[in-house]
């Protein structure tokens, strides 16, 4: 008979069950039997990935230490497509530290961004869908006021008792690249100022994480809710 | 009730910041130049083909380190090694014969190797001890591999990447994503044989060699 269709192979390289003709024919042709080998390995090698694989950035005093080694001058140095969009993300992690101070620093500050809610007009809405066996759901809401734009996270019954806490996202559609808005305490809905210069349509989705108290600033990967704002 | 880690449905391996947060090199000029075009200009030698080179493969280096020699100060060691020896060396670097990340890996593997052996003659040196058993060279491959696959993971589109996604790490069959994603069978079929295919094809180039 004729080989097996890449296909079944790539089925059968996955754990997956295939046809009695196509199982029979794979076993008894080195050939088949060869390239299923190499799929076989892909899969094994794809499932032992841990978040921790995901390739990071360097720190930045990795790219001065090459320079200064090489003897280079820092005339390399101008800006790139990709570093105009990881420099938002800097401003963006900048932003929300700024943010968070503001937060801890006076509280006065979340009673004028509360107070001037209600003037602010709805620009979108998110349905936050369940992201864990938890299977939370929740809404976002955007608002485009005085001081910029809000965004109104609520999720009903989130649970207090959590070890470690919950942060929120908002992400570019791929969810490739991320901002952390700011923590979110259980049990009421919160509103968050967006940085100025941040393009809500640039980055459509909203998320909830659990996160730890592990110092990593990423996001843990572990979603509780998430959603696409829609005007 | 407690959230627990783990038990998630999906996304659990969604990657926190695969864009390079980088406030390393940038590079002047209009355009993102393709891989090949990096590795002709690294080959070349001006001094924008090392800061290309690093602006779109450090992440790789660096990851692979990380988690090859645990330390976040080790990392950032290996990975400015690797760089300055990719780059003093670059003539031995010939675009036809292999790729760039490939070869930046291969050095890389090869800085991880020293860092282990410096470690265990340290190690022999205070303890007088015997001899290592830290098996460096397949768990730096292992280490590789799993970079690697976990970049083309998030490199590729939708839905590919959430279908490859439920596959690998949720171990749905073909036709559980179809319903979980609501698409037809043959769709999700063709998909996991064109991604698992570009996955194979991304280990063959960028891989360490065996």
């Amino acid at each position: 008979m004729s080989h097996s269709d890449d296909e079944a192979l790539a089925l059968l390289a996955l754990g997956e069950s295939v046809s009695r003709a196509d199982e029979a024919h794979v076993a008894g042709c080195p050939r088949c039997q060869s390239r299923l080998d190499q799929l076989s390995a892909v899969v094994s090698s794809a499932r032992a990935i841990e978040p921790a694989d995901y390739p990071t950035a360097p720190p930045p005093a990795v790219w001065r230490g090459i320079t200064t080694e090489l003897g280079m001058a820092g005339g390399v140095v101008a800006p790139l497509p990709t570093g105009a969009r990881s420099g938002r993300r800097r401003m963006w992690a900048v932003a929300s530290v700024a943010a968070a101070i503001g937060l801890i620093v006076g509280g006065a500050g979340v009673a004028t961004v509360l107070d001037r809610q209600p003037e602010a007009t709805v620009v979108a809405t998110a349905e936050l869908g369940a992201m864990s066996e938890a299977g939370l759901t929740g809404t976002a809401v955007l608002h485009r006021g005085d001081a910029g734009n809000l965004l109104t996270v609520s999720i009903p019954g989130l649970p207090g008792d959590v070890d470690g806490y919950y942060e929120v996202w908002m992400a570019t559609a791929d969810a490739g690249t991320m901002i952390a808005l700011g923590t979110l305490a259980p049990g009421a809905e919160a509103t968050f100022t967006l940085p100025g210069g941040l393009d809500p349509a640039a980055f459509p989705v909203v998320d909830v994480s659990h996160e730890h108290f592990d110092g990593d600033p990423e996001h843990s990967a572990e979603s509780l809710v998430r959603g696409q704002l829609q005007a | 009730m407690t959230i627990q880690s783990g038990a998630l449905l999906v996304d659990e391996r969604l990657p926190a910041a695969s864009v390079p947060v980088t406030a390393g090199p940038q590079v002047a000029g209009a355009g993102a130049p393709d891989d090949d075009e990096i590795a002709a200009q690294f080959a070349l030698g001006g001094d924008a083909g090392l800061a290309l080179a690093y602006q779109r493969w450090s992440p790789l280096v660096h990851t692979v380190a990380l988690r090859a020699v645990g330390s976040p100060d080790d990392a950032a060691d290996v990975t400015q090694a690797v760089f300055v020896a990719a780059w003093r060396g670059r003539n031995g670097f010939d675009p036809a014969k292999g790729s760039l990340p490939g070869w930046l890996l291969t050095i890389a593997r090869r800085r991880v190797a020293d860092h282990w052996e410096a470690r265990s003659r340290e190690a022999r040196r205070i303890a007088a001890l015997g001899e290592p058993d830290h098996d460096s060279g397949s768990a730096a491959d292992s280490v590789v591999d799993r970079v690697l696959l976990a970049d083309e993971l998030a490199r590729l589109g939708e839905p590919q990447r959430r279908i490859m996604e439920l596959a690998f790490f949720q171990d749905l069959t073909h036709a559980q994503i179809s319903g979980v994603l609501d698409l037809p069978l043959g769709t999700v079929k063709s998909h996991i044989r064109r991604s698992l295919d570009r996955l194979r094809t991304r280990l063959e180039v960028d891989g360490v060699a065996q």
